[in-house]
């Protein structure tokens, strides 16, 4: 676990991991019909950059990490990691749930779930093990898979694509507004995550950013602009759109390539809970212990997270009044806006 | 230290070297003097001894003193371009098995040693495994000095450094490490000489002995690339990295090493960018459909039929029908079989291993499918997956490997068992440096540089105009402490 990773390439795996939660969103919850998705998508792109700007600032002082600056602090410390860590915990688990969902249809049929997060966490384990490095630079080959898969299923949807089923009116439903904003926000830990594991690369947050939330939002606007001109409607009574487009979608060679899809959100899931992983790694390395310790608590990170998705998929209503919280925006606006100055006190402090 | 009586000098030289049998002791007389010529059998040209250095000393006066023989030996008297004092038994010893010719004076106490060097060498020719449609036709034999003057023929510049040093403690194997001065970073080059002057073997035989030693560990990829050509040898000097030759090897090895190299071919530089760009794919393609269409297929048949278009999928089912055993087993056994034939043709004389071709092609390839035993599909895509893995010979070993291990994951846990599995492989390919290069780069980390020769091959006109540069890659940082 050493080295400095890219900042193109930490870009690129955040980005992976961003339209990993938007494919594997939940049903009807977000995707209704309409054109008041694509406003959805875009304010949701404006709000990120809102919540980015402390990250921005605390990271542009500190010169590093998130945590760079309370690492010499006795009291905040053990407070914020606690914080962040719990944060981070739900995140991982509800990639894991949400990916056991992803699949549980598709190419893991009927099997028990424990098998799933058993390979799932066995694969997450080594990617963790190996660090971030290398968990970058894969997420950088799985996103050029995604994008020259994306290719095929835009040009074999394209005798499909019905322009008339978009129509001017940006807002359907004002009073709904704000809410679908808020939860398309809400599961952004990507955020959190580049204010950790900035620390790690060469670059600058600016730029990762940017490319990052450049890059996720015009990939989720063409899916929704793909789901909502192929099926109209329809979209608003299906469970996983862009799932059900890579079903729509066929190769000739093969009848149907929504298998291929998912084997992809599956890369791309781990890799999310990975970056995650490993984001806490550096929190626990900030803040907790120090060294190869640090790297070990990662690892159990990675299991316990995995652990908690197999307890909610085994008791959904365990997860019910957390995923409702998360839903609210408040758990990502404590992880960007209220950590980061907090940092900044310890920072002054310790120069006292 | 040597004696100044040069029978001491020959008892002390046969201890060492217990007597043996090819030690060849000649005493003569020369100016007047006694002297003693010791050679090895077999290692030195016995004409040019008898011209170079046995005429020009029996044709001395013979009122010569020790002392002034000595003088002329050393001096005035050209006997060899390569000629070296002697000052111990010890480097007499290592001089005579070295192929030099070491002359001893009775009373003096210092030798010397001519470079006579004649033993049988095979012929250059063609490389084996690394054939191309146009270029040159020279590959690398086994003595180190044709292989050093093969690499030197192509780059006349002093910029091509060479520097010889012997390791192996028993062997005392010969090797040449190469850098090119201005485009070979220091501190590659430190790296690599300390990792070869701590080389901890005894005995090294072929260049396999020294390339762990010279890589990250990995179970399966390595960081150091090995090649028969002097031309690929020279191209990757180039570019600014370390090439070592080892005596007795046809291969020779370079570091850092990239995986895209794997699929990069000589010929792809003397043909049109566009057609070098579609066979590169083409390598890309077979690589995968080597290690994943029997996983893939075994994935298919046992776990989504419903991917495969119907009228496919009828006539798979058909096949499978008439099998006795489930697809898994019919692909394990099937690509054991093609393992065990591919082994046999390669170590068996080229004679009988066409006969292994046949039983292999068309009687175990025909008679298992009408004896029922195996699918015609299964058959076909073993014997595409088998074909693709020899498009990047390179990787033949670990396309073997890999393909079993996704057969076993497609066949039990299916697509599912195949992402796990690809993901791990992708983390574990992408763990890897050679020398703080990413094995993966210039694909990730991502380098537009870098990529105007990795998948698509840009025109001379552009490559020609900057300079290539390995550690120019983006995210390269030299280590030289990861053995």
């Amino acid at each position: 676990m050493r080295g400095k990773t890219g900042s193109r390439e930490l870009a690129a795996a955040l980005a992976v991991s961003r339209i990993f939660a938007e494919a594997a969103s939940l049903p009807n919850e977000y995707h209704t019909y309409g054109m008041q998705r694509f406003t959805v998508i875009l304010l949701s792109f404006v709000l990120t950059v809102v919540l980015f700007l402390p990250l921005y600032f605390v990271m542009k002082r500190s010169g590093g990490g998130l945590f760079a600056s309370v690492s010499g602090n006795r009291v905040l410390p053990g407070f914020l990691g606690a914080l962040f860590s719990v944060y981070l915990l739900y995140s991982a688990a509800e990639t894991g749930l949400r990916a056991h969902y992803y699949t549980s249809g598709t190419i893991f049929d009927a099997a028990p779930s424990e098998y799933f997060y058993v390979f799932v966490g066995a694969a997450l384990l080594f990617a963790v093990y190996k660090g971030t490095e290398p968990t970058v630079r894969a997420a950088v080959i799985t996103a050029g898979l995604f994008a020259a898969f994306m290719l095929i299923i835009t040009l074999s949807l394209i005798p499909d694509i019905d322009t008339d089923r978009l129509y001017p009116a940006l807002i359907d439903d004002p009073e709904s507004l704000p809410a679908q904003v808020l939860r398309e926000t809400a599961r952004n830990c990507e955020l959190p995550v580049l204010a950790v594991l900035i620390g790690r690369t060469d670059g600058k947050s600016g730029r990762v950013f940017a490319a990052y939330a450049g890059v996720s939002c015009f990939v989720v606007l063409l899916m929704t602009f793909l789901g909502t001109t192929v099926f109209g409607e329809l979209v608003s009574r299906l469970d996983l759109p862009f799932y059900s487009l890579s079903s729509t979608a066929d190769i000739t060679v093969l009848h149907r390539i929504n298998g291929i899809d998912v084997m992809l959100w599956v890369m791309a899931a781990i890799i999310r809970l990975a970056l995650i992983a490993l984001a806490f790694r550096e929190t626990a390395a900030a803040c907790f212990v120090r060294g190869r310790a640090a790297d070990i608590a990662a690892l159990v990170f990675a299991a316990a997270s995995v652990g908690l998705a197999e307890l909610f998929t085994a008791y959904p209503a365990l997860s019910e009044p957390l995923y409702r919280l998360w839903g609210t925006c408040l758990p990502l606006v404590a992880a960007t806006v209220l950590i980061p100055p907090l940092t900044l006190i310890g920072k002054r402090r310790e120069r006292a | 230290m040597l004696e100044k009586e040069l029978s001491k000098n020959i008892v002390n030289i046969r201890a060492i070297m217990k007597n043996s049998s090819d030690l060849i002791i000649k005493y003569a007389k020369a100016g007047g003097c006694d002297i003693c010529v010791l050679t090895c059998d077999g290692q030195i040209d016995a004409d040019r001894a008898a011209n170079l250095v046995f005429r020009p000393l029996t044709e001395l006066d013979d009122s010569l003193t020790p002392e002034r023989l000595s003088a002329m030996i050393g001096g005035e008297l050209l006997l060899a371009c390569d000629e070296k004092p002697v000052m111990s038994a010890d480097e007499v010893i290592e001089s005579v098995l070295g192929g030099f010719c070491v002359i001893l004076i009775d009373g003096v106490g210092i030798g010397y040693a001519v470079g006579l060097q004649g033993f049988e060498t095979r012929a250059v020719a063609p490389p084996e495994n690394h054939r191309n449609i146009r270029g040159s036709r020279e590959g690398f034999v086994e003595a180190l000095h044709v292989n050093m003057s093969l690499v030197r023929r192509r780059v006349k510049s002093p910029e091509l450094t060479l520097r010889t040093m012997k390791i192996g403690s028993v062997s005392n194997t010969e090797i040449c490490v190469f850098s090119m001065d201005g485009r070979t970073d220091k501190r590659l080059l430190r790296s690599v000489m300390d990792r070869l002057e701590r080389l901890p073997l005894s005995l090294v035989l072929e260049s396999g002995f020294v390339q762990p030693f010279l890589e990250e560990r990995h179970p399966l990829f390595s960081g150091a690339g090995a090649t028969e050509r002097p031309d690929t040898f020279v191209s990757k000097l180039y570019e600014g990295r370390i090439g070592i030759i080892i005596d007795g090897s046809p291969f020779a090895l370079y570091v850092p090493k990239l995986f895209s190299e794997n699929f990069i071919m000589l010929d792809d530089y003397v043909e049109k960018p566009f057609f070098a760009f579609f066979i590169r794919l083409i390598r890309y393609a077979a690589f995968l459909i080597a290690i994943l269409l029997p996983g893939f297929y075994t994935a298919l048949a046992n776990f989504h039929p419903e991917l495969i278009p119907d009228p496919l999928l009828r006539n798979l089912a058909a096949a499978e029908a008439l099998t006795p055993y489930s697809v898994l087993t019919e692909c394990v056994i099937l690509n054991i079989f093609y393992e065990i034939m591919r082994e046999a043709g390669l170590r068996l004389p080229s004679n009988v291993g066409h006969a292994v071709s046949i039983v292999g092609g068309i009687v175990i390839g025909d008679i298992v499918v009408s004896a029922g035993l195996v699918g015609a599909p299964m058959l076909l895509t073993v014997a595409i997956a088998s074909i693709s893995g020899y498009i990047v010979s390179d990787l033949a070993n670990q396309i073997s490997l890999l393909r079993f291990g996704f057969i076993l994951l497609g066949g039990l846990f299916g697509l599912f068992g195949l992402t796990t599995g690809s993901f791990v492989l992708l983390i574990s390919i992408c763990s890897l440096n050679s020398y703080g290069v990413p094995f993966t780069s210039p694909l990730s980390p991502f380098s537009f540089r870098g990529m105007r020769d990795t998948l698509v091959r840009a025109g001379w006109r552009k490559l020609g105009r900057t300079e290539p540069d390995i550690l120019g890659m983006n995210g390269s940082e030299v280590r030289g402490d990861e053995g």
